[in-house]
């Protein structure tokens, strides 16, 4: 599904600040994976999620969405096959436009917009079930503002934004990090709910060591721009918390350093 | 000779929300602060005058500036997202163009429009009470146009382009082009601009090449008077207080002439309320923090 082929990435490159983010990086995602991704600072797990957005471009390498090269598309292209959510949760929804526009956007998701409604009659009563199905009491809030919810209603708004068309990559980019802990663990909660009833081939960046071997099926531990650990499903069952900080010191012959690091709940 | 002055005021009032719907689309829908706007009002005003003296019917000259007007917001988003410009830059160097260009059409400063058909001697043709023409003119085209945004910016390029004011990083990684979106809203607003700019010049008899001189102020003062006056909920909301704060704006300034002050202070009166307005929410916090640090 997606293929991520010797991707090396520099920043300034040829300059004196020249610094090495990734480093011949080399994934594979089949559909319906779950991948957890966490590594110290400066790893690349930021550069990494970007490249394959779009924010960024590469130095060497490629990447494969279905077999397609997505890096001749530009980010708003991309848009169609990925979504993306992001720590703070006023990136992922306009605050000055209600609810009900917020999602209506989100439904044209990589279409082309025209001069039709932006806002359907059949949309509004979908948006409405999907709400619900959050519990936060947002189905009866459609035509509020979005900058007047709180920070948890607007990720949950956001994830819900990101996946109502069912994209074929969905990025998290450590989405919970900036969330108090019980209104992370629910934004956590809907989003394992909300990506296995999709099946959504997903892509999750973690400081929390103990929701990376939680979640999904897949973990890749980066450091220094290379992936030093790739466990897949009965591997990654297995691994503990402690067996992740032996693998990294075995690996790298240093003490895994990150200062926001969670080793548990 | 009082009622006089209030009516003209209102017929003013109209004739430049026109223009100032096109200022509020920049200003707050796309968080673009255009001052094109000072060189694409005259523009209209120039179109509108040369087209008619030289014998164009009244109608085709008064929709023409939308078409140029629109070109000239096209030009400053290209300058902006293409070239990479600032905005507030992009804008100024498109209106300083269009200085040149403005007297290149008008061959002069200055265009009388005294006993030429206009827009305006064509409605009067039809047999209305003598104030009234201009008034319902305008009236019918500030009405059609806030209809019309009330409209679009509902539509599915509508809300990208709200978005791209509001959260442009959001609305691109949803599928928009940010940069056409931009683009699209300069075009429109500064249609709007020429329109009015074409239209002022019939209603006042002349066009002249430094009647766009501050047009930006005026109409942020319109859009800030609005909001203050009749409250900025909704979009509909809006573009009604909009053409309501056009209105008052205009009476403020029969008001100050009628005091006293020369028709040449009204720049002056027009910028301390603008600075007036978009300072007092500042200088509210800030006394109420004072006040609290005293308090506590």
């Amino acid at each position: 599904m997606l293929k991520i082929q010797d991707v090396t990435k520099y920043f300034n490159l040829n300059t004196v600040d020249q610094k090495l983010a990734l480093s011949q990086v080399s994934i594979d995602l089949n559909e319906g994976d779950f991948m957890t991704v966490i590594g110290s600072n400066g790893a690349g797990k930021s550069t990494l999620l970007n490249i394959i957005a779009g924010v960024h471009s590469v130095d060497q390498g490629a990447v494969l969405l279905d077999g397609k090269n997505i890096l001749v598309l530009p980010e708003y292209r991309r848009a169609l096959y990925i979504s993306r959510i992001f720590q703070d949760p006023m990136k992922g929804t306009a605050p000055n436009m209600t609810v009900e526009e917020n999602l209506s956007m989100a439904m044209a998701r990589g279409k082309k917009r025209g001069l039709r409604k932006g806002i359907s009659r059949g949309n509004r009563e979908m948006f409405k079930e999907s709400l619900a199905q959050l519990e936060l009491g947002l189905e009866d809030r459609l035509n509020d503002k979005v900058g007047l919810l709180s920070g948890g209603q607007r990720q949950a708004i956001t994830l819900l934004m990101s996946t109502i068309t069912s994209p074929k990559l969905l990025l998290l980019d450590e989405h919970t990090a900036a969330l108090d802990p019980k209104t992370g663990s629910k934004i956590v909660e809907l989003t394992e709910k909300i990506v296995s009833d999709n099946n959504l081939t997903t892509m999750m960046v973690t400081h929390n060591m103990e929701q990376a071997l939680s979640l999904g099926n897949r973990l890749i531990m980066l450091h220094g721009g290379k992936v030093i650990l790739d466990l897949k499903d009965d591997q990654k069952k297995r691994m503990t918390v402690d067996g992740l900080l032996y693998e990294f010191e075995r690996s790298r012959g240093e003490k895994f350093v990150d200062d926001r690091v969670i080793l548990a709940n | 000779m009082k009622v006089g002055f209030l009516i003209a005021s209102v017929e003013q009032g109209f004739v430049y929300a026109v223009m100032a719907l096109g200022v509020y689309l920049t200003f707050r829908i796309l968080d673009f602060p255009d001052l094109t706007v000072d060189g694409s009002f005259p523009l209209g005003a120039a179109i509108a005058a040369k087209m008619i003296v030289n014998g164009s019917s009244p109608l085709i000259s008064t929709f023409m500036p939308l078409i140029f007007g629109a070109l000239a917001g096209i030009i400053t988003g290209l300058l902006h997202t293409k070239g990479k410009i600032t905005g507030l830059l992009a804008g100024i160097l498109t209106m300083i163009a269009l200085y040149s260009i403005n007297l290149r059409i008008m061959d002069k400063p200055n265009i009388p429009l005294l006993r030429e058909e206009t827009i305006i001697t064509m409605v009067s043709g039809l047999g209305l009470p003598k104030w009234l023409p201009s008034l319902a003119l305008f009236v019918v085209f500030a009405l059609i146009i806030k209809l019309f945004l009330d409209w679009f910016l509902f539509t599915e390029i509508g809300l990208a382009i709200r978005a791209t004011g509001d959260n442009p990083h959001m609305i691109r990684s949803l599928g928009a082009n940010t940069d056409n979106m931009k683009i699209l809203g300069l075009a429109i607003s500064n249609a709007l601009v020429a329109f009015s700019g074409g239209l002022v010049a019939q209603y006042q008899g002349f066009a002249d090449v430094g009647m766009g001189i501050g047009m930006i102020i005026a109409g942020l003062a319109a859009v800030i008077i609005g909001e203050v006056v009749f409250g900025a909920g909704g979009i509909k909301r809006a573009t009604i207080a909009v053409v309501g704060g056009s209105i008052l704006y205009r009476l403020a300034i029969a008001a100050a002439l009628l005091s006293g002050l020369r028709p040449s202070d009204l720049k002056l009166i027009t910028a301390l309320l603008v600075v007036f307005a978009l300072s007092t929410p500042r200088v509210k916090a800030l006394l109420s923090q004072n006040k609290t640090a005293v308090d506590g």
